[in-house]
């Protein structure tokens, strides 16, 4: 099926399966029984052993994240599970002052007593638990000895120590990306316990400890838990969260150079590889194994089929485009709830790559011309057209049309016939060969009519930008259900439209020169698909639900509602995301933003591409 | 892309831009000649509404961007600045020509090239560029003239990388 694929109104079009993800979605939290040698089944089961059932519920109906370094936050601790500790039950039972250790045993108990839900409960009583403990530990040592029952009550504080970065973990899936930040800088710089603050970070996800920590204001603080735990003797568990916190501070330091690296031969080769479409590599493998010729591009039929996998894409289009444009349409008043989404938006992706670059383009306002209503807008039936044939196609029926015709081993005899098809079917122009005269008529709609219903498609389309404007169809839902559900889409949208104004010109420029569509459409939309991937993992699902400023932006001032269901999972992509993450996965996320954000595309290593 | 090139007649020294932008906005796309004079209070000024320019950005220039509805268009129209308040460009949608689009082709004479259609901002149109005019049609054959673009003089070279006429829409999937 084809179309729009964000999470947006329910009646639209939706693709039948998400696509893959390596490293993503449909992995386990990021937590693959090859990474940890532990099967899928016993680790939940051992979850569903030291976090109970509810915990394995959650994780299981939630949505699973990418670029986790450690266990999910989903992982459901509570103080009830706290107070089962022994050492819990130990240092209730020593006598001690009352000015140093029984507020300790004060603050133990009062920890257990605490109600699962009571976040901000749980996080200032440990808070004030910590200190306590350094309050009785500095009072001990300045002491002349050591009896037996401080030592015995130092056990106890260790052991209750090592609860603390669990109940933090779970705690900090609560808290809105600012709070994490400080606090994790509290702990990186001040924990008693050096390995405190690597603790709770590897338990957050990779893209939201860089919304959290990325300024240089956390840099000093970063450094110092570094520092503070050298990488030699460091337990295996806390080993990548400390690589991960080491390069942010070299990219912190070094924005443009940290990670950069020149192309060479190998990456060219390499990049070359990966940029051959999957069908193209499995069927050259195949004409290889059973020792028949290569694949050659097969034009016979190539405008007939083409021309029915388009109308078919249209229609399934026009299903849901239709009904679209004729509902009432949102706020799109400047300054109104529309642009407040957009600079929700904005203020995500720069905080993920304002210092790589994204920063520098301007807000998406109405007056400026740089976002836009596109139920203001004429519709462009070619562009749709194009789309559909060009960029669309992978994993739809023009895909497959593509495929089978093996459109990608001769770009510019395909791209001739996909421009006749395109021409005729948008009605820019009329068939004149007899098969092609044919092939129009046999989609039984008249060309003016196609274009009509491309055009209001093109209208209605979820998001489009063109010369650093971003264009988003801003129509209500049927129900105020499936409204909110919109708002969600246009915020996930907005992340994808922003990032592509950020783009510098050279990059646009360098890819636009390549020949073949699907390495077009990898470096266009592959790339900001990754980096739209990043930003909305750097939000989803924890700081959706901490930040009520943030819902209230999306949803409207009046919707303080917590509906994940309204919110969706994942932005939908080109499958061109897998090739993206697959350089991503080869030379680093450094040199993408090299090129992406700042035109240093001698670093992409695309040089042998068809051009 | 292979253009065409053709010739023009040269542009006239024009002391005063405002009645040919008028003109050019009801339709007579022949009468347009770029003034340095048509900053936003001016332009806001003869077309009587209040224009709020703010931050855009255009092939990786900082600009100034503003949009406006007017009667004689049927669409929004884009316009953008540069910094000094100088008219970078203005961007009609579907324009209507008066008296008629024919007329006003045949007046405008050869273009200085003409960039054939398949790519760029409208990829269904080719670009009929009148570059010492100051203005591109993008024809569209079976679907109309799809815009029209008012900016300064400029070379071949410049129209490419000042306006983004070659610059292709991106979609969300």
């Amino acid at each position: 099926m084809a179309g729009p694929k964000q999470d947006t109104p329910p009646d639209r079009s939706r693709p039948t399966s998400r696509q893959a993800i390596p490293g993503g979605h449909d992995q386990l939290d990021g937590i693959t029984p090859a990474a940890t040698a532990v099967t899928q089944q016993s680790w939940l089961a051992s979850l569903q052993r030291t976090a109970g059932n509810g915990a394995v519920a959650s994780l299981l109906a939630g949505q699973a994240r990418t670029g986790a370094i450690g266990p999910s936050p989903h992982l459901q601790r509570s103080p009830a599970i706290w107070s089962a500790s022994p050492a819990v039950g130990l240092v209730a039972g020593y006598a001690g002052s009352a000015t140093y250790w029984q507020p300790i045993q004060t603050l133990v108990a009062a920890y257990s007593a605490l109600r699962a839900d009571d976040m901000a409960g749980r996080s200032r009583t440990l808070r004030d638990l910590e200190t306590a403990i350094a309050r009785w530990r500095a009072h001990q040592a300045g002491g002349w000895w050591t009896s037996a029952l401080d030592a015995q009550k130092e056990a106890a504080l260790v052991t209750i120590e090592g609860l603390f970065a669990t109940e933090e973990s779970e705690v900090a899936g609560t808290r809105t990306t600012a709070d994490l930040g400080n606090r994790l800088a509290t702990l990186f710089s001040s924990s008693t316990r050096p390995q405190h603050g690597l603790v709770v970070a590897s338990r957050v996800s990779e893209d939201r400890l860089r919304a959290a920590l990325q300024s240089p204001t956390k840099l000093a603080a970063i450094n110092a838990v570094l520092t503070r735990n050298p990488s030699a003797g460091l337990p295996a568990g806390l080993t990548p969260v400390r690589a991960f916190l080491a390069r942010l501070a070299q990219e912190i330091a070094a924005p443009t150079t940290a990670g950069v690296t020149a192309s060479d031969a190998a990456r060219e080769l390499r990049v070359e590889q990966i940029l051959t479409p999957p069908t193209t590599r499995a069927a050259r493998a195949a004409a290889a194994a059973s020792g028949g010729p290569a694949p050659t591009f097969q034009p016979a039929q190539y405008y007939e089929d083409l021309t029915t996998a388009l109308h078919a894409q249209m229609m399934s289009n026009w299903a849901w485009a239709g009904p679209m444009d004729a509902r009432a349409g949102l706020d799109t008043a400047p300054g109104g709830h529309v642009e407040g989404i957009a600079a929700e938006a904005k203020r995500r992706v720069d905080a993920l790559y304002g210092m790589f670059g994204s920063a520098a383009a301007p807000s998406m306002t109405f007056s400026a011309g740089t976002l836009e209503d596109r139920g203001t807008i004429v519709g462009d039936p070619y562009d749709m057209a194009r789309w559909m044939v060009r960029e669309g196609g992978g994993g739809d029926a023009v895909g497959a049309v593509q495929d089978a015709h093996h459109s990608f081993e001769d770009a510019t005899a395909a791209r001739a016939i996909e421009d006749r098809v395109i021409d005729h079917y948008s009605n820019r122009s009329a068939p004149a060969a007899p098969n092609e005269i044919a092939a129009m008529t046999g989609t039984g709609v008249a060309g003016a009519e196609r274009a009509r219903r491309l055009g209001v498609i093109d209208r209605m389309w979820p998001g489009v930008q063109t010369m650093g404007r971003v264009s988003v169809a801003a129509r209500q839902g049927a129900t105020p259900a499936a409204t909110r559900g919109i708002y969600w889409g246009l915020f996930k949208t907005m992340i994808h439209e922003y990032l592509h104004t950020t783009a510098h010109p050279t990059y646009n420029a360098w890819y636009g020169g390549l020949r073949d569509s699907h390495h077009v459409t990898t470096y266009q939309e592959g790339f900001t698909d990754l980096f739209t991937l990043r930003t909305w993992q750097s939000v989803y699902p924890q700081e959706i639900r901490a930040n009520q400023a943030l819902r209230t932006t999306v949803q409207g001032p009046a919707d303080t509602a917590v509906d994940m269901a309204a919110v969706g999972g994942a932005p939908s992509h080109y499958p061109e995301l897998t090739e993206a993450i697959a350089l991503e996965n080869y030379f680093g996320a450094a040199n993408m933003k090299a090129a992406y954000f700042r035109g240093d595309t001698a670093v992409l290593g695309g040089g042998r591409l068809p051009r | 892309m292979t253009p065409t090139t053709g010739t023009e007649p040269a542009p006239t020294a024009q002391p005063d831009g405002v009645p040919l932008l008028l003109a050019a906005l009801a339709g007579q796309y022949d009468r347009w000649r770029w003034s340095p004079g048509l900053s936003p209070d001016v332009v806001g000024e003869a077309l009587g509404v209040a224009l709020t320019p703010g931050p855009a950005r255009l092939m990786g220039r900082d600009l100034l961007g503003a949009v406006t509805s007017i009667p004689t268009q049927p669409y929004p129209v884009r316009w953008h600045w540069q910094l000094d308040g100088r008219l970078e460009l203005v961007q009609l949608s579907q324009p209507p020509a008066v008296p008629s689009w024919p007329e006003v082709i045949d007046k405008l004479g050869d273009p200085t090239v003409v960039h054939p259609h398949g790519s760029g901002v409208f990829p269904g149109s080719e670009q009929r560029c009148y570059l010492s005019r100051g203005l591109t049609v993008f024809d569209g054959a079976g679907l109309g003239y799809q815009a029209v673009w008012l900016y300064p003089p400029m070379t071949q070279e410049a129209y490419a990388e000042r306006t983004g006429a070659f610059t292709t829409p991106t979609r969300s999937r």
